[in-house]
């Protein structure tokens, strides 16, 4: 009702969820925006941007959207299974939104070729069950992961034997409690407690 | 739910790190306190009530006054009643429900502070013996939690207290309301321990981090009126004695700064 | 408890100073809370309400996942010490149902095709009430899930339009609801006029229903202009580096 008459809205207007842009044979909808009846509106709050060229109008929030992995996104996220060729990842944060919890599934997977840049003969000389993990997102969708930078890989691991957290040893790691020597995909991170 | 754990995993090897160069999360020193507010008389429906924001951490405490009976084995007391609302709005870790066990720590925890420093008068809040005494309710209500939430409530508690009144013309007791008495300023300080340093008014990562905490209640004159010690890991003699110590001087702090022209 | 005034309306004006088709003071701040995703504090007249919005996130138990959308969940809690006489913590008959129609206020709104299997929470606590409890509660929720960024046809506001001395007045006060002829509570889409809440109880002639429709319609209006506003004021305070630390 109110809006539509008299309040022109222009690149770089602000605008909330159910602003009124404009009619979908002027616009196609990008993101932030949603067309019903012939009609554009924004979805959410921020700033008009339009793409005269292709016609495209977005919204670029200036709230902070829900966390949804994209492509070359950091996650942190921890072991639940290794299985054949396979890693299962139960994925906790992307980086940049630790205080939010991901609104997206949690389970993520690295297979073994994306492991490392080197050959792997064993995926449990890698990773160990319970271990936190940096990733980054190589498939949005399906939500596979790959460890093969330097920064990425193990950030914290647990003795398989005793469960308590393992201290780093040049390119090893050992348990403080009962001495036992472990290897891992470890990142350069490894126990700095940082993302 | 998970994901959680993992941040506070992250973390702990964080503050480990910045420990080893005597850093807090926040840069803080160990004895710092995040910046404190208390703004009272914030519900008008309350005969008394206070918000206190300690850091980013937020709780509301109103105090209701109304008349009941007397307990039987008290006929000729008033009575306080302290419970705690730990919402689901204060934090992703709080459920909807009947308080856990948490939050009734947290009350019970405050209550001991107002009781044990004998801070109200329970024979002035008797109106007649064994039939009619007064009653007052301290409800803290969190909304948000970012760490040290007792220590915060406790403030709000003794805050909302000193601005109440209690309300003899809605009960037809006398044609005049009068300030609430309030004899002692009970003031609850909470430490951490990690890696054997104590550390004051914990913030949540230092609070998830630490697998120990001790909450000193103490009076004007220095002494002590409640102690909890909160989580699965032990303290030696020598911790339990610096917090208690730090708790004095921040409790004498505190008490100068907010409450001594309330 | 206040006793029934004599008159609600003297000289075309209501017992506190408003005419019959004004909204009583306003205020919304956006952003207020750190640990929830999204949050709004409002002020409506004596009401004093805070929401907060947690998710899209994991449901727990799984059972109440929709594997083709988002759930909306909606808890409307009411402090013990917001009313004269103090109420006793925890949910009750009333809260429940206040906390089921908001629920349905926001389900046309929200675009839950966007987040299969998650639910968003939306916390609505009321720390003072002063009548029209739930249409505060709606309009700080509405605030508070464009604070947490998720995707929304519209914003929704709401209001209520109520009968005293044979009078249609706007948004009750207290006064008015307790000892008031008829109270009706809308909640609309202010854009397609499309209403997502409706209730009414008491008397209204059909003429009545149909103006007193009219006038609460307009109120939302207003309430939508306010909502706005305290999006972008809190958008600016960010681009301005963030608000002041007060002590």
């Amino acid at each position: 009702m109110g809006d539509e008459i008299g309040s022109k809205v222009e690149e770089g207007s602000f605008v909330t969820p159910g602003g009124f842009i404009g009619t979908s044979e002027e616009f196609l909808t990008g993101t932030g925006t949603y067309e019903e009846k012939g009609k554009v509106y924004a979805s959410t709050t921020g700033i008009l941007n339009i793409n005269t060229k292709e016609r495209i109008v977005s919204v670029k929030p200036t709230v902070k959207t829900p966390p949804i992995p994209k492509v070359g996104d950091i996650v942190v996220g921890r072991v639940l299974d290794i299985k054949g060729s396979m890693v299962f990842v139960d994925v906790g944060r992307i980086k940049g939104s630790e205080d939010r919890e991901i609104a997206a599934s949690e389970q993520g997977v690295i297979h073994v070729s994306n492991v490392k840049e080197a050959y792997v003969s064993e995926l449990s000389d890698e990773f160990g069950y319970m271990d936190i993990i940096k990733a980054k997102v190589i498939d949005a969708k399906a939500m596979r992961l790959s460890t093969s930078a330097k920064d990425l890989g193990v950030i914290k691991a647990i003795c398989s034997r005793c469960k308590v957290g393992m201290k780093r040893k040049n390119d090893r790691l050992e348990c403080p409690n009962c001495g036992r020597i472990e290897m891992r995909k470890i990142s350069e991170d490894y126990g700095m407690g940082i993302i | 739910m998970g994901s959680n754990n993992i941040i506070a995993e992250i973390q702990r090897d964080h503050m480990y790190n910045l420990l080893m160069r005597g850093e807090r999360v926040d840069g803080r020193a160990f004895d710092e306190y995040r910046p404190i507010s208390i703004e009272t008389g914030v519900i008008a429906r309350a005969e008394g009530s206070a918000h206190v924001k300690i850091g980013e951490s937020q709780v509301v405490v109103g105090v209701k006054i109304q008349i009941g009976t007397p307990f039987s084995d008290t006929p000729d007391k008033g009575v306080i009643i302290t419970n705690a609302e730990l919402i689901p709005m204060a934090s992703p870790s709080f459920e909807s429900g009947p308080p856990k066990d948490y939050a009734i720590e947290l009350a019970r925890l405050v209550d001991r502070g107002i009781r044990e420093s004998k801070a109200l008068d329970l024979d002035r809040l008797c109106i007649e013996e064994g039939e009619k005494v007064w009653m007052v309710f301290i409800d803290i209500h969190a909304l948000d939690y970012d760490g040290n939430l007792v220590d915060a409530a406790s403030l709000g508690a003794l805050a909302a207290l000193l601005t109440a009144t209690i309300p003899n013309k809605k009960y037809e007791v006398s044609d005049e309301d009068v300030q609430l008495t309030v004899r002692e300023m009970p003031i609850a300080v909470t430490a951490i321990e990690f890696e054997g340093e104590i550390m004051v008014d914990p913030c949540l990562h230092e609070e998830a981090v630490a697998s120990s905490r001790i909450t000193v209640i103490s009076n004007q004159d220095g002494s002590i009126c409640g102690i909890q010690k909160i989580g699965t890991d032990s303290l030696t003699e020598d911790q339990v004695n610096r917090a208690v110590d730090m708790a004095i001087n921040k409790a004498r702090e505190i008490r100068e700064r907010f409450f001594i022209n309330i | 408890m206040n006793a029934k005034p004599e008159k609600f309306i003297i000289d075309g004006l209501r017992l506190d100073g408003r005419r019959p088709d004004e909204l009583r003071p306003l205020k919304i701040s956006a952003g207020v809370l750190k640990r929830a995703d999204g949050s709004c504090y409002l002020e409506l007249g004596a009401n004093k309400v805070m929401a907060a919005v947690y998710g899209p996130r994991q449901v727990h138990p799984r059972h109440m996942q929709d594997a083709t959308k988002a759930i909306v969940r909606y808890r409307y809690n009411m402090a013990s010490f917001s009313v004269g006489d103090r109420k006793r913590p925890g949910p009750d008959r009333r809260s429940i149902e206040i906390s089921k129609v908001c629920r349905d206020a926001f389900q046309p709104v929200v675009i839950k095709e966007r987040h299969p299997r998650l639910a968003i929470d939306v916390f609505v606590e009321v720390l003072q009430a002063g009548a029209g409890t739930r249409t505060a509660g709606i309009n700080a929720a509405s605030v508070a899930l464009a604070d947490a960024g998720i995707a929304m046809k519209s914003l929704v506001a709401s209001c209520a339009v109520g009968k005293v001395d044979d009078t249609l007045v706007l948004d009750l006060m207290k006064e008015e609801d307790n000892y008031g002829q008829a109270d009706m509570p809308i909640a609309v889409i202010p854009t397609t006029g499309e209403i997502t809440l409706l209730q009414m109880d008491g008397h209204l002639t059909r003429d009545e229903f149909g103006t007193g429709f009219k006038m609460a319609m307009e109120g939302c209006q207003k309430i939508h202009e306010a909502q706005k506003e305290a999006l972008a004021k809190c958008y600016q305070m960010k681009d301005d580096g963030g608000e002041q630390v007060g002590e």
